[in-house]
């Protein structure tokens, strides 16, 4: 499914995006460098919070789990040393997630719920990257997620909702205009060495496309930002 | 602490002098509501809500479970009220504020105990089985109004949402998915919406100790409608009002505060029967579509 | 306008940079760990000056978050009086910044500046170190005179984004403010922090003026007098 995102749509936060991909939407809003409580300050770098809420009910430890993944990921691609002693918060703000027709009781299918997760990280990331250039947060390197699904037949999809062998969470950085390191990468099936080799070269080329597309969204929010000057 | 500075007497003074000669910062009236709008979601049950700068979503879901000890006829309905800090550094995450703390207890007593969702037609089997229906509010963007917002989320999302068709057969409980059997509006019996007012008396603040008027008739005391986040600050209490279109009261809620005179909670019930006509109609109109 | 964003790469090739002497702008990070190696950290305008012996890079971006700088003019809050010195908040959220009872034109140890909590300064940055409290001065330290600075009296606060402020501080004759200008009479002092005190003849002037510099930021120059004839007209001015 196409992405369709909107850069700026908090006033209270420094920097925030809207992003639908794959039928999920989340709102990321971003506050700080902002003043750190005792217990959270670093000497030397930033603290990072990762706060995330789910479209339904409260958060639980799923919620706390991507939370782990983002931060841990997050801080390796924020420049946390210009930010000494401070804190910045991400929060994200999961508004619509994939229906989930078949169960009505309390609890649900639990591989339905993992892949949920990556479907959700997917999109928390790519938001996450929206919101951080939008509150002009100093990132070492531009970067976005993509999914990709191999089906039970064995061919290699990208997005892919339905049924599926396994599924890649694959996170490259961006540099100098061309696609860098991987980042972060989440998996969950049965898949050989050989198919996840096959699904990270995928993602290098898929990554570049949609960093152009994220990339025309940015310069679009600083044009706009920048509109006295003309 | 994440605190905020607060603002300065220079605005305060601004800000409250305007309010006195009838002016506002956004150019409304006093009794002027800002502009609402809704959107209603791709899925059933999503509604977003835009009161000026203040934003809230609406999420409601349902799920299946067993129904309490003591009220076994009777659906359950539940509405989850976390403010979390996206929708301002201010607000603490995990830590009821004392805002999110009012937003809930009056969307209880507006939506929840005033009857506007009917609890006895979620039942399936009684003692048994019956609807459980979440309202889940996510709280985006502060501007003042939250209150007002949330209501006008939740009571439009549980006209939009539907939930799936049951049979019972017996012991047996069939749940029909959406492609077999077109899903079942919630049975809502009223349209609650929620008007807050902002009290302001500066007169107070220069009271004469001998008591009584000390000659100058200025402004006394005044309400202005739908606060936004700056003239909250400055208010000496709020009052809300819930009603609905039947020029029936669901509930007043004034806690605390200036003490305001009898007449102006009249006065204030009047004016917020104007906005709650308006925006039920509004309402309808956004969910028809 | 070269707009550019992190992950790019630097529109200047290495050879251009390592002929003259360089200075690196903000929005540019420069990696001791690396090497010096130059990347990208922001989003905003890149601009590439050169002159005969020396050249600068820089990338100017809007944020709304202020990171302070020696020399800087900004508008503050004072929070209280706590034993020799003010505590000025800057911006929300952020540690406060120091101003001395001594940093005021004329200051002994008998007259101490008399600022009641809630007041609006006008002051310069005197000392900034990200591991420090920010130090304030309400004088010019070359001259030792006011000068403008200290207590603003009256008016009210627009907030508005970082380069805005910085835009309306640093180009004198900006069409936003010669343009109000011949609409009304009216007093500014642009704090680089992102608040900026104005002053109009009375409160409805000082509205108009205030919602003028708020929605001016999202508005090209040539619609400016435009939106200032709106304002005038909806206030009854």
């Amino acid at each position: 499914m196409e992405l369709d995102a909107k850069i700026g749509v908090l006033n209270n936060a420094g920097g925030s995006s809207e992003v639908s991909l794959n039928g999920i939407k989340v709102v990321c809003g971003i506050n700080g460098p902002m003043e750190a409580r005792p217990r959270q300050e670093l000497p030397t770098t930033c603290y990072l919070e990762v706060i995330i809420r789910p479209a339904i009910g409260n958060p639980t430890v799923r919620e706390k789990y991507m939370e782990d993944k983002i931060k841990n990921f997050l801080n390796s691609v924020i420049i946390g040393n210009l930010y000494p002693r401070q804190v910045i918060q991400v929060n994200l703000q999961i508004l619509e997630k994939k229906n989930n027709n078949s169960s009505y009781t309390s609890d649900s299918d639990e591989s339905a719920a993992t892949e949920d997760v990556l479907l959700e990280l997917n999109c928390c990331i790519n938001s996450a990257f929206l919101a951080l250039v939008d509150a002009n947060i100093s990132i070492y390197k531009a970067f976005n997620s993509n999914i990709f699904t191999y089906t039970h037949k064995g061919s290699l999809v990208k997005d892919g909702l339905s049924e599926a062998k396994s599924r890649h969470l694959v996170v490259y950085g961006i540099k100098n205009n061309k696609v860098d390191e991987l980042l972060y990468g989440e998996n969950v099936g049965r898949f050989s060495e050989k198919k996840l080799f096959m699904a990270l070269e995928r993602g290098e080329k898929e990554s570049m496309i949609l960093h152009s597309k994220l990339k025309e969204l940015s310069v679009e929010s600083v044009k706009q930002k920048f509109v006295y000057l003309s | 602490m994440v605190k905020l500075a607060g603002l300065s007497l220079n605005e305060q003074e601004f800000l409250t002098d305007s309010l006195k000669q009838g002016i506002r910062s956004d150019g409304r009236s006093l009794d002027q509501f800002r502009d609402v709008e809704i959107t209603l979601g791709d899925q059933p049950g999503y509604v977003d809500v835009r009161l000026g700068k203040t934003r809230v979503a609406v999420r409601v879901s349902g799920s299946i479970t067993k129904p309490y000890e003591d009220r076994p006829f009777e659906g359950i309905f539940t509405i989850s009220t976390e403010i979390g800090p996206i929708a301002g550094a201010f607000f603490e995450n995990g830590r009821p504020s004392d805002e999110e703390v009012l937003v809930s207890r009056l969307i209880e007593k507006a939506i929840k105990r005033s009857g506007a969702l009917d609890v006895e037609g979620l039942c399936i089997v009684a003692g048994d089985k019956c609807w459980n229906i979440r309202a889940d509010i996510h709280f985006m963007d502060f501007d003042g109004g939250f209150i007002d917002a949330s209501c006008i989320g939740v009571i439009t999302a549980l006209q939009h949402f539907s939930r799936p068709e049951v049979t019972v057969s017996g012991e047996q409980v069939v749940v029909y998915s959406t492609d077999e059997r077109e899903p079942v509006k919630l049975s809502i019996l009223h349209v609650p919406i929620c008007v807050t007012f902002a009290l302001f008396n500066p007169k107070e603040k220069e009271e004469n100790i001998k008591g009584g008027a000390d000659g100058n008739e200025e402004a006394g005391e005044f309400a202005i409608v739908d606060a936004t986040m700056k003239e909250e600050g400055l208010s000496n209490g709020t009052l809300t009002i819930t009603m609905n279109k039947n020029k029936e009261i669901c509930q007043i809620s004034k806690s605390g505060g200036l003490p305001a005179e009898g007449l102006m909670v009249m006065d204030c019930a009047n004016k917020a029967y104007g906005i709650v006509e308006k925006l039920t109609d509004q309402i309808k109109e956004v969910l028809k579509q | 306008m070269s707009i550019i964003i992190p992950g790019d790469q630097l529109p200047v090739d290495e050879t251009t940079l390592n002929s003259k002497k360089l200075t690196v702008g903000p929005s540019i990070y420069v990696d001791p760990l690396l090497d010096n190696q130059m990347t990208i950290s922001n989003a905003g305008i890149f601009t590439h000056k050169e002159k005969k012996t020396k050249q600068l890079i820089t990338v100017e971006s809007s944020s709304k978050n202020y990171i302070p700088a020696v020399g800087d003019l900004i508008v503050g809050t004072v929070l209280g009086g706590f034993g020799e010195f003010f505590k000025v908040s800057l911006s929300n959220y952020k540690p406060p910044a120091i101003l001395s009872y001594m940093a005021f034109e004329n200051a002994t140890k008998k007259n101490r500046p008399n600022l009641k909590t809630g007041s609006l300064v006008y002051a310069r940055i005197s000392a900034y170190d990200p591991n420090i409290d920010v130090e304030l001065e309400c004088f010019n330290p070359t001259t030792g005179k006011a000068e403008g600075f200290g207590e603003l009296t009256g008016g009210t606060v627009v907030e508005v984004d970082l380069g805005f402020a910085r835009y309306l501080m640093f180009n004198e004759n900006n069409p936003v403010l010669e343009h109000l200008s011949k609409k009304c009479q009216f007093e500014i002092a642009i704090g680089v922090n992102g608040k900026v005190w104005i002053k109009g003849g009375d409160l409805v002037t000082t509205l108009a003026c205030c919602q003028y510099i708020e929605q001016a930021q999202r508005l090209a120059s040539g619609e400016l007098e435009q939106l200032l004839k709106k304002l005038w007209k909806q206030h009854n001015i």
